[in-house]
């Protein structure tokens, strides 16, 4: 199955939700990865983050200023595409500060302060821990009882 | 193979670029006003619509052609859907059209008085009118649009 996590922007707090997903959060260093993935996250395809446990391969996107009408959309195109949500799965990452996360990361095409503004996403990130670990662990669940009910 | 236009609402431009693929429209001659109304879907779309890709039909190699409204995301939107295809791994199974390029000033001011202020009756003269000057334009997007699918069916 694909997993993507869906947020304004994708390199910020639903980078670090994929990453609380597949249980690699605690053995990386995600300051190194956020910096990373501008290039990607720019041309708005999905990010490959990496597999879990059961083999899924999860990955990052953003959104836009709408990631709730990009999950509509992409849920639409997987099923006219003839696949099911077996085969692809959208969950969108809310957090308090995310408009201004988004914004914070349009101002990155600006070389110097690509720094700063990565310092400063991760502390807002990381004050929102908590909320993703909540949005993450009833995803998990929700997952678990979808595979059973099938 | 699927193909979705899409523009600002999915009501005006990728609505009429999706008719003319499906031979709705007469191609040598820009529509009356009347013609672009019995479009399904022309200036009938609300907020709610944002966002769904909406089926129109099939052409005449049973391709199936879709529209769809995303709001201001340009290409983005187009890299988003194509991304999700790659994943999937059916992306020439795919071809995205922004038709937003082709949108004109009567378009905008029209759709936005029409859908989004619910004028109709003010914004849709304006907005025929705009979509009467660029029909010529959709036929190109069109016209490339299918080469695009010979190509890809060619390749594949």
């Amino acid at each position: 199955m694909n997993i993507l996590f869906v947020g304004m922007t994708g390199v910020y707090h639903p980078f670090v939700a994929a990453k609380l997903f597949t249980g690699e959060i605690k053995k990386t260093d995600y300051r190194i990865a956020i910096s990373g993935l501008y290039e990607l996250e720019i041309c708005g395809r999905p990010i490959f983050v990496g597999t879990d446990d059961m083999n899924n391969r999860v990955y990052v996107l953003g959104g836009g200023p709408d990631p709730a009408m990009a999950k509509t959309s992409i849920d639409q195109l997987v099923d006219i595409l003839g696949f099911s949500s077996a085969d692809f799965i959208v969950k969108v990452v809310k957090i308090k500060h995310d408009l201004f996360l988004m914004r914070l990361f349009r101002l990155t095409h600006l070389l110097f302060f690509r720094r700063t503004i990565h310092s400063i996403a991760l502390w807002i990130v990381k004050k929102e821990l908590q909320t993703l670990e909540k949005q993450v662990l009833a995803f998990k669940s929700q997952l678990v009882c979808t595979a059973s009910e099938q | 193979m699927k193909i979705i236009y899409h523009c600002f609402g999915g009501s005006h431009s990728s609505v009429t670029a999706a008719a003319i693929h499906l031979g709705l429209l007469d191609k040598t001659r820009v529509p009356t006003g009347e013609e672009l109304m019995k479009i399904p879907f022309y200036d009938k779309t609300t907020d709610a619509d944002f966002g769904t890709i909406r089926f129109m039909g099939k052409d005449e190699w049973e391709n199936e052609i879709y529209v769809l409204g995303k709001k201001s995301m340009g290409d983005r939107y187009s890299n988003i859907l194509m991304g999700v295809a790659e994943v999937l791994e059916v992306e020439d199974q795919l071809i995205v059209v922004n038709c937003m390029r082709w949108v004109n000033w009567g378009m905008k001011l029209g759709g936005f008085t029409s859908r989004r202020l619910g004028f109709p009756f003010i914004g849709r003269p304006v907005v025929t009118r705009g979509t009467q000057r660029a029909f010529m334009q959709l036929i190109k997007v069109v016209e490339q649009t299918k080469s695009n699918i010979i190509k890809q069916a060619s390749t594949g």
